[in-house]
Order: structure tokens, then sequence, then C-alpha cells
């Protein structure tokens, strides 16, 4: 369904579905893996239209519109650690140069405000509560509902399209387990996958790219206590020539402005007013045209609301609209309705 | 109601009936009116009306099952498949290209020989140069392959022109007398109007496709000047050899009036920032990384009225661009500077550059355009705190950067424009408001120019052509010479008609794999209107005709990117089969059912009457 975007965007997804119950290790079953999908277009777009080059000046592909979407799906307070793992990915997006317009985090409960939480509006990440992930400039788009399964889950098992790049914390079958439990906050706050994870994140910045491939060398099973595997098979680049920045960070092409364009007079004013004289409506509309349309179309939206009509019935239908607690409406009509039938099957007996 | 009497019968009848049976046979032979057993036997004829009622109920079922199923029917407007199909195939298989006409003309003031021939050899080489630079590919935008070349030999009265020069807009031959100007000549801007007075004042160029790019080969005891014009000519003054005048022509025919330029004319689709909308935003922006050091403001109307008001208007044939500017505070750069001592100031790297733009604390996206379609380019004055002060980019090889300021195509710029109180030690002062002077607001404008231009995919300025002999490229007050945007009209023109069509033909795989799909009408009047400014770009393009093909092709995109991202498709509720089948079963399944249960109750029950009914006839009949 989806057509070829001109843009290339790298999306990049983490789910966590925990539900598992308290305590030090989790037995959990398949979907407790920890998703990262890591889906990135192919630049299938410079060659539709038959141009001879497709690189520029720089050498490498950067992605100038890498998007991150983080959802988390465990609900409860003792799933914890699950959302301050998304949020410790989310600060390591930020810090990477995603900008927020092109985050999307989703939490599916409130940690930090929870009434047992011990350090209200507050989340760690780690015993030391030394980084607040909660802190400023965090903007939560929406909760997810625990409730159904996200075919996300499913999909890492059954992504066909090219490009996409899949990591988990652990095979088929084994555990993926929490690293530490914080004593104060009386709940593990971290997994070891995502604690590994935000080790080598946190040794990076911008400047310093290193490759996708010392990331998923950084894992070491002894200490993760399970397998973390990755598939790469609709993956087409060799994973020791890509940047994890492509994926998590977001690099601009910059070039050069080598000169400045000396066409202009600076008394260019005056022609500029000649031409007022006879474009007279043309500058003006240009500039009061934005504040126009804005009042234009609240107006428009308010007018449409109040439009009184003449006949009872859509008065009636106004004033149905402006109901706004419809529940006792129903519940009133069905206890009518209820009354009714026994009145009248008693009276026909 | 004629159940019940039977039921109680039926059941005593059950008990004894093997004795009811055999003495039925034996009355039946003995005295067959004697023996009456309504079980068997009526007298009357069965009624219908039962039946008629029943019957009536569910054939009224079956009428307005029709109605039913085109009541739910999917309501899909139709489209044009065919047409989407023949259009993508066609500009699939030969890219859009525009017909473009060159002209050559020489002009020797004493009396020169000059001949037919010599004007039939020039055309000769001049086009075997021409198809030797341009490949044989048509290159999508490009003027293809069909070039017209004329060839003009004027030498005092003389005026001879080859055979293939085509009509209208040619050179006027004996208008002009360069003998009379003399050192006036070097006055490039003067020789520009002087030369375009001339072509145009021809009343042929006036009409469609009278577009003709002109060298004029000036023959004087000079050394060579070429200078490539503001409008759609260029001239060498000089004494230039037949051979060097016949590779300078070509390679001005080529890297300007064809490639716009650059050396290569294809499209990178990463320099054509023009929304699916067809509209661009250009956002300006002055940043104040910390207003406690200095806060600056500027006169936007002045840069709106100098710069950018004749862009707008030039650039009107390939998109539709507004206008919005806005003041920062508090916008740190996110990259690290280095001190450099023997400079005096900080050094920004090119490596630091794709670092600079802060997307965190720069909130630049402020307009209302943001969430909409438009492309938005940013433009952004960056003026550094006193903590990084003054700022100054270096590059690769080692130069300091005249401009101060970088692209990133798609994007938008930044320039960084250092506080002239930055050298003075002002810590004690609170900051006051300063606006930025005339000329700093000249300067900046004039940089802007050339990020606009970079952005569009050409040259940032006049910039030299070292080697190939060009002497001066002359700038427009528009920003961009008509040459330029010819070239850019052609590459657009055929970046959108290619872009429609693949989006319509996305469309029209999308709508045919989902059957069920609801597709409004609008959409369908909006592929319509599509495929109409398509055909009518394509008819435009192959007069020659740069301007309204752009405009047509731009439309043509912009439709059928609004019937693609249409909200009625981009929402998930199409009516699935399992939809409907779901919503009606629950009525429809328990009614039908007893209604079909009724009728075949009754047609039984009529049947058996009949029967019976038959039974006595036969047995009356019998005694």
């Amino acid at each position: 369904m989806n057509r070829d975007e001109t843009q290339n965007r790298t999306v990049e997804m983490a789910f966590e579905v925990g539900k598992s119950k308290p305590g030090r290790s989790k037995p959990v079953d398949i979907f407790s893996l920890l998703f990262l999908i890591l889906v990135s277009n192919l630049l299938w777009r410079s060659d539709a239209i038959g141009s001879s080059s497709t690189s520029s000046s720089s050498s490498s592909v950067v992605h100038t519109n890498n998007w991150a979407v983080l959802v988390c799906t465990s609900r409860f307070w003792f799933n914890y650690r699950h959302m301050a793992n998304t949020l410790s990915l989310y600060r390591t997006v930020k810090r990477l140069g995603i900008p927020d317009e092109r985050i999307i985090l989703m939490l599916a409960d409130d940690m930090a405000c929870n009434a047992r939480n011990k350090y209200p509006a507050q989340v760690f990440n780690n015993e030391n509560h030394h980084l607040n992930l909660y802190g400023d400039n965090v903007e939560i788009q929406g909760a997810a509902d625990n409730g159904r399964h996200l075919p996300g889950c499913y999909s890492f098992l059954s992504v066909h399209s090219p490009g996409v790049l899949a990591i988990g914390s652990s095979m088929k079958g084994e555990n993926s387990y929490s690293h530490h439990l914080d004593s104060d906050v009386g709940v593990s706050v971290v997994d070891r996958f995502t604690f590994y994870t935000l080790a080598f994140f946190e040794k990076l910045n911008m400047y310093n790219s290193a490759s996708l491939i010392s990331l998923f060398n950084s894992y070491n099973p002894s200490m993760l206590m399970s397998t973390a595997y990755y598939r790469t098979d609709l993956y087409q680049r060799s994973l020791d020539k890509v940047p994890v920045t492509n994926f998590f960070g977001s690099v601009m092409e910059t070039i050069h402005a080598d000169s400045a364009y000396r066409g202009f007079s600076v008394n260019g004013s005056r022609v500029a007013q000649i031409k007022m004289v006879h474009q007279a409506d043309s500058p003006a509309d240009r500039r009061t045209l934005i504040d126009g349309t804005l009042q234009d179309q609240i107006s428009g939206l308010n007018s449409k609301e109040r439009d009184v009509g003449h006949c009872p019935m859509s008065s009636l239908l106004n004033k149905l609209n402006d109901i706004e607690d419809v529940d006792t409406l129903v519940n009133y009509g069905l206890i009518i309705m209820i009354s009714m039938v026994t009145i009248t099957t008693w009276l026909s007996r | 109601m004629a159940e019940t009497p039977e039921i109680p019968r039926a059941e005593t009848g059950n008990a004894g009936v093997p004795e009811n049976e055999p003495q039925l046979y034996e009355s039946s032979r003995r005295d067959p009116v004697a023996e009456f057993d309504p079980n068997k036997m009526r007298r009357t004829k069965p009624g219908i009306k039962r039946l008629i009622l029943i019957l009536s109920v569910l054939f009224s079922f079956f009428l307005g099952l029709p109605f039913l199923l085109k009541s739910v029917e999917i309501y899909r407007a139709p489209l044009p498949f065919r047409a989407i199909d023949s259009l993508l195939n066609r500009i699939e298989s030969n890219p859009v290209v525009l017909p473009c006409r060159f002209q050559a003309v020489f002009v020797s003031s004493d009396g020169e020989k000059i001949s037919d021939s010599r004007a039939e050899k020039l055309e000769i080489l001049i086009l075997e140069r021409i198809t030797k630079l341009t490949g044989s590919d048509p290159v999508c935008g490009s003027c293809g392959n069909n070039y017209t070349v004329s060839v003009t030999m004027e030498s005092g009265k003389d005026c001879i022109r080859n055979r293939n020069a085509g009509n209208g807009c040619l050179w006027p031959c004996g208008e002009i007398d360069f003998s009379a100007f003399g050192a006036n000549l070097k006055d490039d801007d003067v020789v520009d109007e002087l030369l375009d007075s001339a072509l145009r004042g021809n009343m042929d160029c006036a009409d469609t496709g009278g577009k003709v790019y002109t060298v004029v080969m000036i023959n004087r005891d000079e050394e060579a000047r070429v200078v490539v014009g503001k409008h759609r000519h260029a001239w060498v003054l000089g004494k230039v050899e037949e051979i060097e005048a016949v590779s300078m022509i070509t390679d001005i025919f080529v890297k300007f009036f064809i490639n716009g330029g650059k050396k290569d004319g294809s499209i990178q689709p990463e320099f054509m920032p023009v929304g699916a909308d067809g509209r661009v935003v250009l956002s300006f922006s002055l940043l104040n990384a910390d207003p406690h050091d200095w806060i600056y403001d500027w006169d936007f109307q002045s840069i709106d009225e100098i710069m950018l008001a004749p862009v707008v208007e030039a650039l009107a044939p390939i998109a539709k661009i507004s206008v919005e500017s806005q003041v920062l505070y508090h916008t740190p750069k996110s990259s690290f500077a280095q001190w450099d001592e023997k400079l005096a100031s900080y050094i920004c790297t090119t490596k630091d550059l794709p670092f600079f733009v802060n997307s965190n604390e720069w909130h630049l996206d402020t307009s209302i355009a943001a969430g909409g379609r438009s492309k938005v380019l940013q433009f952004v004055v960056y003026i550094p705190s006193a903590k990084e002060c003054p700022l100054l980019l270096r590059l690769p090889n080692g130069e300091m950067s005249m401009t101060n300021g970088f692209i990133s195509p798609m994007w938008g710029g930044v320039i960084i424009w250092n506080s002239p109180s930055c050298l003075r030690d002002s810590k004690s002062k609170p900051p006051t408001v300063h606006t930025l002077s005339s000329q700093d607001l000249h300067a900046v404008s004039e940089i802007f120019m050339g990020q606009i231009r970079q952005l569009f995919g050409l040259n940032s300025g006049s910039v030299q052509f070292a080697g190939s002999g060009i002497t001066n490229v002359l700038a427009s007050q528009r920003g961009f010479t008509e040459w330029e945007l010819d070239a850019l009209s052609r590459r657009h023109t055929c970046f959108n008609l290619l872009s429609c069509a693949t989006t319509l033909g996305s469309l029209s795989r999308l709508v045919q794999s989902l059957p069920r799909m609801i597709i409004m009408d609008e959409i369908g009047k909006q592929v319509k209107y599509s495929l109409e400014a398509a055909g009518l770009a394509q008819s435009n393009s192959s007069l020659g005709i740069y301007d309204a093909s752009a405009v047509s092709s731009r439309q043509a995109r912009t439709l059928a990117e609004d019937a693609f991202f249409h909200p009625s498709i981009m929402s998930i509720s199409y009516y699935s089969f399992e939809h409907f089948f779901a919503i009606y079963t629950p009525f429809f399944l328990p009614v039908s059912l007893h209604v079909v249960l009724a009728a075949i109750k009754e047609w039984k029950r009529f049947k058996q009457e009949r029967a019976k009914y038959l039974e006595w006839k036969a047995n009356a009949g019998e005694s």
C-alpha cells in the first residue's frame, strides 16, 4: 500500500511487551523480546529519473530525515524498567541529533507520577540515580494499550520488505533478564540488554560514529545472560560500513556556500517602488495573507457550528449534538424500554 | 389453530394406529363413506390464503435483496486506468525534453568575404560538436536531440543565413553598427542591453516558441573577451579563429544554455525543493545565541523589497513562494569551535557543519505551513554569543570562507554573522537592542541569494569558469538570469511530469488491488484534471514554451499528490466483506430463518391437506 517515498526515512521502533511477574529474573515467553526494528528505504528515486550521478559531494549516504518511533507497552509499577528502557533510548536518539518533531514516544503507563514512586516526576535507569530520564524536554505522544498485542510483536518474524535490520535481545525460548534492582525505588530499573546498549551509546557522540557491527559485537552473551542476535538478510549493506548514527541519529548533508550573488543594487528600493505602483495589491497581500487565512479558518469553523436552522428538526438535531453525556441518556432510554416491556407483558397476561 | 386439536388426537391415534389402519382398510373395502377419518380426509378444498400470505413475505424478502445489495454497494468513482498507464509508459520510455533553438551570429566590420557555403559548414560543425558534448542519451529536462542551429553572417552590408535557419527571432542584420561604439563595448551591461534590444525588437520573437539562444561573435582586433549576458545571449569580442570560434560557441551553448551553468545537466532530486503542492515557504530567522551578550533585530521589510519580491516573481512558473521571518533568542549551536590564536577567532571546520544546527533548541518550524505539504526552506542568520565570537568557517583546503555560510539540500541555509561589538570588551553594559545596518543587511541578502540559487541546483554566484575562457557572467536583478530560469523550467517540467505519472500509476495499482476501497468523486475529478494538465504540459513542452509547461506540469503533480494523499484513502475504513457480514447477519439470519421455515412448514401443510382432500374425493368417488 505504501508508494515509494521521495525522502529517505529511517523508522526505528523499540517494542517491549512485558507481561512478566515481579522479581529479579522474569520468566518470559517469546513475547518479551526487545525488538529494535530498523527500516530504511532504498535510494531508488535518483535511478528512476535517470540521472547519472547519485551522490554529489559526500561520499557516504546520510539521512537527514530520520524518524524514531519508541513504544512501551508494559503497564503497572513492576514494569518500571520497561519504561526506563524506552525513556533511555529516547534520550539517546535526542542526544544523537533527532529532533522532537521526528520522534514519536508512546508510553503505556505513567511511572513518573505513579503514587508508588518515591521520587515523583523522576524516572531513573540506574540505582545511582545519576540520570533523571524524565527531566525537561520530554514530549510524550500517547499511551499504548497493553490489552491487545501490537502487530509489531510478530513482525520480527514476518517482515518481508527490504532494507530492514532487526535485533532481538534473546533467542526464542530464552529469557531476557533485568540488570539490577534498585532497593530505593523498589523495582528493577533497567534490563541487561538496554543497559549494555546504553553503555555503548554513552561512549558515542555525534562526531565519532561507530559502525553497527561494533554495536552488535559489544553484546557479551555471558553478561547479558541471553544471546542477542540480529537478522540481516533483508539489509543489503555490510554492517561494518554503516555508522550507527545513520539509524540512531540525524546528520545533515552540508555544502559550503561558495559565493554571494551580487546582482542587486543598493538602491534597488527605487526599482521596487516603481514596481509597487503598478502592482499595488500583490506585495501587501503577500505579507498579510498568512494571518488572514488563519483568521478565516477559525471564523469559518465557528460559523459552521452556530448555524441555526429554521425548522424545528435542525434545532432538535443541534440540541442532540450539544448533549455531552450520551451515556446517561442511553441508560434512561433502556430503563424506560424495559419497564414498558414488563408492564405490557403483565397487562397482556 | 388447526394444529392444536390434531395433536391430542394424533397422540391417542398413535397408540391406536395399528388398530385403526386395518379397520380403515377394511372399511375402505367395505364402506368408504361411513368411515370418515379427519386425519386422512377433508371435505373441503384447502384454501391458499395462508400459503399466499407466507409466500408473499418470502417473496418480499427476495424482492428486497437486490435493493439491499445496491445500498451496501461500495461507491467507487471510475478512474481512467488506461489513460494513466499510457501516460506512465510514455513518460518512462521517452524522458521529457523541450526543444531548444540556437543561433550563432558572426559580425565582422571590414569587408570580409562571407559565403553561403561557409554558413552551411559552420552550422554542420556546430551541430556535430553539440551532439558530441551532450551525448546520445537524452537527459530528463535537457534540450533533447533535435537542435535547430541557425548561422547568420554579417559583414558590412552583406547578410548571409544558412538554409535551416528556422523562422522568427533571428538576428537583424545591419541594425547595430559596432564600429561606432568603440571602447564602450567593454561595458558588459551596455552591450547586454544593446544586444537584447536588437534581438527582442523583432516582432517574431513575441510569439510562442520564439526563444532562441544566441552567441554573437564580434570580430575586432582585440584580445578575446567572452561574456554571458542576463537574457538569452552571450557574446565574444575579439579576434578568434573559426575552429576556436566553433568550440567557444558550442561550449557556451552546452554549459550555459542547455545545462544552466553546471557541467552536468542531469536532475538531482535533492536540488528540487518544491513541495508536493507546488509551494515553497522561505522562512528567514535571526538567531541570537545568547541575548545576555547582545540582542539584534533586523528590518526584514527591506530585504523583502530589494531581494525577495523580484525573486518570487521570477520563480513564479516553477513554484508559488511565500516568505516569512522571525527573530529567535537563546539559540546556541550544538557543535564546538576551536580558538585559533593567529586569527584571534573561533574556527568551525566543515566537519562541524553537519552538527551545527541544533534542532532541539532552534524552534524554527513555527510556520503554519510546517505541517502541510509545502516545502519549507529555513534561512538562518546565526549571531554567536560572546563566548564563541568571532566565529569563522575554515574550508578543507585551509582557506577561510568568504561567506561564512553553508547550505543543506532540501533544508535551507545558515549564515554566521559576527557582531561588531564582539571585538570590544563590553561586558559591563547591559544588552541593548541593535539593528543590523543596511550594509550588513545587503551583504546578508546577497549571500542568501547565493544560497537560494544553490538550493535550486544552480551556481551560487556568477562563478568564473577558470580555464574555459569565460571572462564574465552577468548577474541579474531578479536573482536568476533568463537562461537559468529556462533551464530550471525544463528540469522542473520533466521532474514534475515523471513524479505525476509515478504517483498516478501507484494510485491506479492501489485502487485496482483493493476492490472494496471507497473512491470518492473528488479523487476521480483530481485524477482527471491531473491527466489533462499533464497532457497540456506535454504539448506545451513539445512546442518549446518553457514557463507554461512548467506551470501545467506543476499543476499535474499537485493534483496527482492531492488525489493520492486524499484523507479518505489514508484512513483504513474499507468496507470489507467480513464487515458487511457481521453487520447484517445478526438481523437477517434469524428473521430469514423463521420466514423460510414458516414457508416450508406451510407448504408441507398445504400439500398434506391437498392429499387429504384428494383422498376423500377418491373415496367419495368410489362409493
